[in-house]
């Protein structure tokens, strides 16, 4: 039954659509909101309560590292569609629409987190992608039709970008499995694009210019799918490309300019930012920076890109559910001045949010900054340790945005009229929703322990197999690493 | 003994921790109760950690080791020597001061004030008795968090620009560090920090980790040219901030040196001493006329904290030299204790003016010091007070301010003669600023009108006071028994600094 | 009772007054604070004068107490102790009879005064720190009691803290203080450099054995060890014994009330730097370039300073003249190795000094705080106790035949004229000129003071007991000390014990001692000198001036102009200070601070780098301009670029 979560959403998609037409329109949204629901519920039960032995069929992977994934994108999304029910309904987002992709989507990620040949794999990031397409147009305003388009073109071309290098690499190998001949040009360059159209769907840099846009102009419930669960989806994807050997020949360095310069513009461009959509954005783009920065290390690093992955969705989670919960049915909160002096309206809201942010900002003892440290000793290991400095560097720049927000949140004392009428009781519904990602990143940030062994375990099934062998370094490699290593 | 099976050392933390929550989840009035008795359960169970400390030995005591996140191989390793614990029992004791005091000093959100200053001193003492790096980097950047706040949300006009700079500068240097602190941790196979005590080390890798270390710990201690943050911080920050930072973040910086720098690098200390040397100078004899030049009452104590921590960094890096010239080991550990020992003292002198004055500010609302004048008038009981904080400053003997700057300058005219003098002219720049800006506060006639309305302190204000100068009276009488706690420690600290690691 | 819990108490009954009055003194009353401290000073005292009786009368040998470990590790031993001998004893005894007797002259001198408790806490305070100073059995205690004087000497300048000009007098003096300061504990820190201890008994056996060995400043530089310690340690007594340049402070101390600039700035305090000399003279004995330096910078201050005084119209100010000139004495003693004659003139100085500044308090309570003397006269009759105690003063401070100052101050002439260092004979020149001044500028005083016409409105009399007892009690020693103490001093070798015993030296106390071997003696022998003759010119100067010939004086006084000019800006010491030394720190203060600081540091890097950061942003943020087209073009060219960069 290696098929089963995805047969049970493709189920529940058929149903909720057949039901659902058949139901009169005020009643769909419910409806599909509790379809979702029980859709997650069952999805998570198989993936929990059976652990299922590794599997493979054709290009169809069961492990270890797909099942928790798969797990965790279930839990992370049932937390999303609980904390916009509210949100939805009240924003005249056609919500049954919504239900209806975003079940869609879970498909898409599932087989992408499965797919263990080109072909799955591309078919598992289209049927992804599109249902993301759509759901950006939701809010049928301009900005969200315009980023839409915007998302959906460039998207076809890093589409374009991956068929074309699956052909390259067909051509080279002859097989659509994931293998890459280093001393084949054809082969490198067909993984080459390949790999740029991951880190165009994951928004890397230079990829990444749909991301700000598209977050500014999705409505919060869809930025909060599209900036959580596809990244954890795809970082599956560069995991397997890695596992068979794809990025330590002549990709490493490829992987690791694209993190840098990831980080570098993801944070520099942050810093003036005045949207909080945007910003995160930006700040998104950063993060994956040093995401695929861990996968460049080669094997020794997924486990801690993993690690990065889950404890980044986590804290994005719980800031975009906090922009959620501190929307206004008919004003979606974009601005970052919105956020002044919101410790003052809402206290223990503000106080998560303050520590979701330091977290990103990778400050101890929260969990990010265990996810760097954990990508950081493993560069270190690794002998990148130059890397390692420079990223940390970067890192500091982004710190003066992530305080920046704390700065708004807290350090202003302007009362006016309407900043204490608009305070609330203290504990919502909503907030203890908000306090499962801050107890998450702080349990993860004082001991680690458990999250890390996890991860550890998800990856070491297959590396012993696929480790490459040394002497399959090429010129081009060892020359960069030349540049990147620690001197002795 | 009974008290060496108790995990003191978690106690400690954990209560603060604890505390720190409870308090913050209290209302303002019960707020200050709770937080007074915790302080002094916790001078308590720090009067418990003296009590069981053994001052014969250099070894590390109440060590607790447990396993913690062992895929980075990071230990819960803590424990405390003669180095640490002198800082421990100053961090309670600061902390205890400025509960007292937390009702005069801010009024606003006085539980979450109380409430911050309890997780800052666990962070404080965890960065103490950490024995671990990583354990060690949590708690130093722990402390950041809740000072950040601190500034931001009690402070002055300026406060966001100030706790911005503040957190990008340490944040800066401890960022570096971290980079230092896995290179050993992965080189050593191990992240305790004494198993790098014996980690061989050529004196290309010693110079790269050196200069990172020496980046984060100067910035916090912080020497120049990296001290601008902290007269801005200082500024801004409300008193009991300003305490904290002047009494304890100051001397995290400084603890590095004496359980990072000297004894993992030493041959890198060598090379750099001079360097070193001249950068404290340069503290004490620029800052000193820096400081001078200050019309704000605060920023001044500020720069005189740059200038007195000025001999902490020199009396750490004078050993090489001294040692070179007088090849025997006791002339290194007077001037070495003498850092340590300025470190304790320099909490008092600068900690109590920063507290001192913001019992001032909360009732006059300037920090120009031409906007003052004839205080003494008004205040008599308070003017005694800053007088003797100013006099530990300046560095009278008798107080506290002396006794760690004596022993530094005695030892310093075995580096050089010059490097002596330098280090001498403090005697009058101090004195300068500190009592040119006592002259001009509170004596002569009165200025303005508010100063007319000011009453003296009180009760407690007294108490609070009173314990800060009877800290400075008996550190500068007595100072045995702060000399005697460290003795072994430092006496072992200066022979790791000073062999050669490979 | 044994000598240890003797001088503990003796150190401690006066710190004990001080914080009572200091701390409990509004609350308890003037009354009780006086007694309180009154009575504990008076505990000191008696114990002081037994143990002088057993030090300098039984002849015990020294003492060496030692009360509690201050530092003690295995690097550095430092303790509270107490070092007993001749000479420290009589500085003992010195000094508790004449806080003593200031304490009980303040009762009525503070009458009424709103800071009356403090005050009294405060000069208890002193009292302890002096005799922590001159008790101490090691430099670092010594260190503790110099500075501990100098505070509470800046404490009671500014006690009149509304008055600016005494503010502004008390920071001055606490800052010239410690550049001595900084000369004593840089010789403090050498001194434990090379004899790695700081007590007295061990440095001085060890250095002498260093007398030729050099010390490299720099590489190319290299001075004389002892050369160099003794040079710091005479800084040091400079600034506390005011010795030019460092004198400057003196003068200002004087806003502080009366009694003070009696105990600290003219009996005790100010004499410390002679006693830091004198008991470290081993080591000064040892160099004799040094030796020239302080004679030549006594001799040079006993004739300027003593010069200033005649034109001073402040009663105080021209005691405090007579004060760096009589300062200058004793230094310049000291330079030719006649410590002994130092140390006698320190205590005559010390009861006549205090006579006369206690006179002159007397006179200015009388006065209501009225001290120019341009508005007094013929105050003679008005107040015949102050009167007579006055002349008493004045007669020993010009060194009058049979009064006390006679005999102190002619050793010390006598001892500079038989000296052999080449500075000797600039030095005996100036202090002879010395003692003419010092005639001159103590009889104006005395005449503007007490004869002449009245010059002011009102009358005036004796002020009451606790004032005039002092000063009658004073006048005693001020005129038998001398005679009494010469005996023992010279002939008696009562403190050689306790100072050098440099060869040159013991032959120097010998002459000393032929010369002055007895009271009446001596006298005769002074009439075969030049400065008795001397001072009488002075005299006939000051009477001529002042009472005979007044009109004449008056008349031509615009003559000597460009002299009055010169003495009136006191040689330009305080011009120098302010405008070059004050305003130039100022000026490189602001200077560091704006440029270094602010604008290199802050604004130039710190912000520098932070805007450069935040322009780059902005700069990316006008790249991503948000037309599809752009972004295609972009990410292929990413594309293209990582191609490339494969390739290669």
């Amino acid at each position: 039954m290696i098929f089963l979560p995805e047969a049970t959403i493709i189920f529940f998609i058929i149903t909720t659509l057949l039901l659902g037409i058949s139901l009169p329109t005020h009643q769909r949204g419910t409806f599909s909101n509790v379809m979702t629901l029980v859709m997650i519920f069952f999805i998570t039960c198989q993936l929990s309560v059976n652990p299922v032995s590794p599997d493979t069929w054709q290009g169809w992977q069961i492990d270890l590292m797909s099942q928790n994934l798969k797990l965790f994108i279930s839990i992370i999304l049932f937390f999303i569609i609980l904390i916009n029910t509210n949100y939805i309904k009240n924003a005249h987002i056609k919500i049954f629409e919504y239900n209806i992709l975003t079940q869609a989507v879970l498909l898409g990620l599932f087989v992408v987190c499965s797919a263990n040949n080109f072909l799955i794999l591309f078919v598992g990031l289209e049927l992804s992608a599109l249902p993301l397409y759509a759901m950006i147009a939701l809010y049928q305003k301009r900005l969200g039709l315009e980023a839409s388009i915007k998302y959906f073109i460039l998207g076809a071309l890093a589409s374009g970008f991956i068929l074309f290098g699956i052909s390259f690499c067909f051509g080279a190998t002859g097989s659509i499995q994931f293998i890459i001949d280093e001393q084949s040009k054809l082969s490198v360059l067909g993984m080459l694009f390949v790999t740029c159209g991951l880190l165009f769907k994951v928004g890397c840099a230079p990829f990444h210019n749909w991301v700000p846009d598209v977050y500014e102009g999705a409505p919060l419930p869809a930025v909060m799918i599209i900036a959580t669960l596809p990244k954890i989806a795809y970082i599956t994807a560069f995991i397997r490309l890695g596992q068979n050997g794809a990025f330590l020949g002549s990709l490493q360095p490829v992987l690791i300019l694209c993190a840098l310069t990831s980080m570098l513009i993801g944070n520099l461009s942050a810093l003036s930012q005045t949207n909080t959509k945007r910003l995160l954005g930006y700040s998104s783009v950063a993060h994956m920076g040093y995401l695929i920065l861990a996968i460049a290390i080669g094997v020794s690093g997924f486990s801690s890109a993993i690690f990065y992955a889950i404890i980044y969705t986590v804290a994005t989670f719980g800031v975009l559910g906090t922009l959620v919960t501190l929307s206004k049915p008919n004003h979606e909160l974009s601005e970052l001045s919105e956020l002044q002096g919101l410790h003052h309206r809402q206290p223990v809201i503000a106080f998560f949010l303050m520590c979701i942010i330091f977290s990103m900002a990778s400050i101890p003892p929260l969990a990010g900054f265990m996810a760097k440290l954990n990508i950081l000793y493993e560069l270190y290991i690794a002998n990148f340790i130059v890397v390692g400095v420079i990223a940390m560097l970067i890192a500091v720049i982004g710190i003066f945005y992530y305080i920046r927000v704390i700065r708004l949140l807290y350090f202003d004392t302007k009362k006016d009229s309407n900043f204490n009428s608009a305070r609330v009781p203290l504990i919502t519904k909503d907030s203890w929703l908000l306090a499962l990602p801050v107890i998450f990143i702080l349990i993860n940030g004082i001991s680690p322990g458990s999250l890390l062994s996890t991860t550890d375990k998800m990856i070491t099934r297959k590396t012993v197999a696929t480790q490459p062998s040394p002497t399959k370094k090429n010129l081009v490699h060892s020359d960069i690493e030349d540049i990147f290593k620690f001197p002795h | 003994m009974l008290l060496h099976k108790l995990p003191l050392i978690s106690i400690l933390i954990s209560q603060s921790l604890f505390s720190g929550i409870w308090i913050l989840l209290s209302s303002d009035d019960r707020a200050k109760n709770i937080a007074i008795s915790s302080s002094i359960f916790s001078l308590f169970l720090g009067m418990l950690l003296y009590l069981g400390f053994d001052t014969s030995t250099a070894n590390m005591q109440f060590v607790e080791n447990y396993s913690w996140i062992a895929s980075l191989k990071i230990n819960y390793y803590v424990g405390i020597d003669g180095i640490s614990l002198p800082l421990i029992l100053l961090t309670l004791f600061i902390n205890l001061i400025i509960v007292l005091t937390a009702n005069d000093l801010v009024n606003q959100q006085i539980s979450y004030y109380l409430g911050l200053f309890f997780f800052l001193q666990a962070m404080v003492v965890g960065v103490f008795v950490a024995l671990n790096t990583f354990l060690f980097y949590l708690f130093w950047e722990g402390m950041l968090i809740p000072m950040y706040l601190c500034i931001g949300i009690w402070g002055s006009q300026l406060r966001s620009y100030a706790a911005i700079k503040f957190f990008i500068y340490t944040f800066f240097g401890s960022v570096i560090m971290l980079l230092a602190l896995i290179y050993l941790s992965i080189k050593a196979g191990s992240s305790s920090i004494i198993s790098f005590y014996n980690l061989p080390l050529s004196l290309y890798e010693q110079s790269f980790i050196l200069f990172a270390l020496i980046l984060a710990f100067a910035v916090k201690i912080p020497m120049w040219p990296v001290h601008t943050w902290l007269p801005d911080a200082h500024t801004e920050a409300p008193a009991g901030g300003s305490v904290i930072l002047a009494a304890l973040m100051l001397k995290v910086g400084a603890y590095g040196f004496f359980r990072f720098c000297l004894p993992i690098t030493p041959d890198a200390c060598l090379e750099a001493s001079w360097l070193m040397i001249a950068l404290s100078l340069i503290a004490i004899v620029n800052i000193g006329l820096v400081a001078l030049a200050q019309h704000d009452m605060k920023r001044l104590i500020a720069y005189s904290s740059v200038a007195h921590m000025g001999f902490v960094s020199l009396g750490c890096f004078m050993i090489y030299p001294i040692f070179k010239n007088s090849g025997h080991l006791p002339s290194a550990q007077l001037a070495l204790s003498g850092a340590m020992v300025q470190m304790i003292t320099h909490a008092f002198g600068s900690g109590g003016m920063f507290l001192a004055f913001g019992l001032l500010y909360e009732k006059i609302h300037t920090r120009l010091i031409a906007d003052m004048g004839g205080i003494v008038q008004k205040m008599p009981y308070f003017t005694a007070f800053f007088m003797i904080f100013v006099l530990s400053n300046v560095g009278l003997p008798g107080t506290a301010g002396f006794v760690g700057e004596f022993m530094v300058l005695v030892s310093a005219v075995q580096t050089n003669f010059w490097v002596a003098l330098l280090a001498g002219l403090t005697l009058v720049l101090s004195a300068s600023y500190s009592l040119f800006m006592f002259k001009r506060v509170f004596y002569g006639p009165i200025t303005q009108a508010n100063i007319e309305k000011l009453e003296d302190i009180s009760p407690h204000q007294y108490i609070a006071l009173s314990l800060m100068v009877i800290g400075i009276f008996f550190i500068g009488l007595y100072p045995q028994p702060l000399i005697k706690i460290m003795d072994k420690s430092i006496a072992n600290l200066v022979q790791l600094a000073l062999q050669a690691k490979f | 009772m044994n000598i240890a819990s003797i001088i503990t108490t003796i150190w401690m009954s006066p710190l004990l007054g001080a914080i009572i009055s200091g701390v409990f003194g509004p609350k308890i009353g003037h009354k009780k604070s006086h007694s309180i401290t009154i009575g504990l000073v008076g505990v000191s005292m008696v114990l002081s004068f037994y143990l002088g009786k057993l030090f300098l009368i039984d002849q015990l040998a020294p003492v060496n107490v030692v009360l509690f470990d201050w530092i003690n590790n295995n690097a550095f031993t430092i303790h509270a102790g107490f070092y007993l001998d001749a000479l420290s004893v009589v500085m003992l005894v010195v000094v508790s009879f004449v806080s003593f007797l200031v304490h009980i002259y303040s009762v009525g001198y503070m009458h009424n005064d709103p800071g009356y408790s403090r005050f009294f806490a405060y000069v208890s305070l002193f009292t302890f720190a002096m005799f922590a100073l001159i008790g101490a059995d090691n430099l670092a205690q010594l260190f503790f009691g110099w500075e501990g004087v100098g505070v509470v000497s800046y404490l009671l300048i500014g006690f009149y803290f509304k008055k600016n000009s005494a503010v502004n007098g008390a920071l001055k003096a606490f800052l010239v203080n410690r550049v001595g300061d900084l000369g004593l504990i840089l010789a403090i820190a050498l001194t434990y450099n090379f004899t790695n201890s700081l007590e007295y008994t061990a440095v001085l056996e060890k250095l002498p054995s260093m007398a030729m060995e050099s010390y490299y400043l720099t590489n190319h530089w290299s001075v004389n060890i002892v050369s160099l310690i003794c040079f710091l340690y005479l800084v040091a007594a400079m600034g506390k014994s005011a010795q030019i340049p460092l004198h400057v402070w003196l003068p200002e101390s004087m806003e502080g009330p009366t009694p003070i600039s009696a105990l600290i700035h003219a009996a005790t305090m100010v004499t410390a730097g002679i006693y830091l000399i004198c008991r470290l003279s081993p080591i000064f004995d040892l160099t004799p370039t040094i030796l020239n330096i302080i004679l030549v910078i006594g001799s040079l201050g006993a004739l300027m300073l003593g010069l200033v005084g005649i034109v001073q119209n402040d009663i105080k100010r021209v005691v405090a003249y007579s004060t760096l000139s009589q300062l200058g004495y004793m230094i310049a003693a000291t330079g030719a190795s006649a410590y002994t004659a130092a140390m006698f003139h320190l205590i005559t100085h010390a009861c006549f000094k205090a006579l006369l500044f206690l006179s002159a308090g007397s006179v200015i309570v009388a006065m209501h705080h009225e001290q120019d003397m341009q508005k007094m006269g013929g105050l003679a009759k008005d107040m015949p106790i102050t009167y007579i105690c006055s002349l008493i003063g004045t007669l020993a401070l010009v060194a009058f035949p049979f009064f006390s100052g006679f005999y102190s101050k002619d050793s010390i002439i006598a001892a500079v004229s038989m000296s052999n260092l080449p500075a000797a004979t600039f030095s005996y020149i100036c202090l002879v000129l010395g003692a003419m001044v010092t005639a001159v500028y103590s009889f104006r005083a005395f005449f503007l003071t007490f004869h002449g016409q009245k010059r002011f409105k009102g009358n005036v009399s004796d002020p009451g007991f606790t004032i005039t007892m002092p000063l009658i009690i004073l006048a005693i020693p001020s005129i038998f000390l001398g005679m009494i103490l010469m005996g023992p001093i010279f002939t008696g070798h009562m403190l050689n014990d306790s100072l050098s015993t440099f060869p040159l030296t013991i032959e120097l106390q010998h002459e000393l001692g032929n010369e002055f071997s007895s009271p009446f003696f001596s006298v005769l022998h002074a009439f075969t000198q030049l400065p008795l003759y001397f001072t009488f010119i002075g005299f006939m100067i000051a009477y001529a001036c002042y009472i005979k010939y007044p009109e004449i004086w008056q008349a031509n006084k615009y003559r000597f102009s460009t002299i009055n000019w010169i003495l009136n800006n006191k040689w330009g010491f305080d011009w120098f200070n302010d405008h070059i030394i004050v305003r130039y720190t100022k000026e490189l203060a602001n200077k560091t601070y704006q440029f270094t600081d602010q604008k290199i540091i802050d604004r130039g890097i710190v912000s520098g780098v932070s805007h450069m950061t935040y322009e780059t942003g902005k700069l990316l943020r006008r790249i991503q301009t948000g037309y599809l087209y752009h972004q295609a073009f972009s990410i292929t060219l990413g594309l293209i670029i990582l191609m490339f960069l494969i390739s290669i």
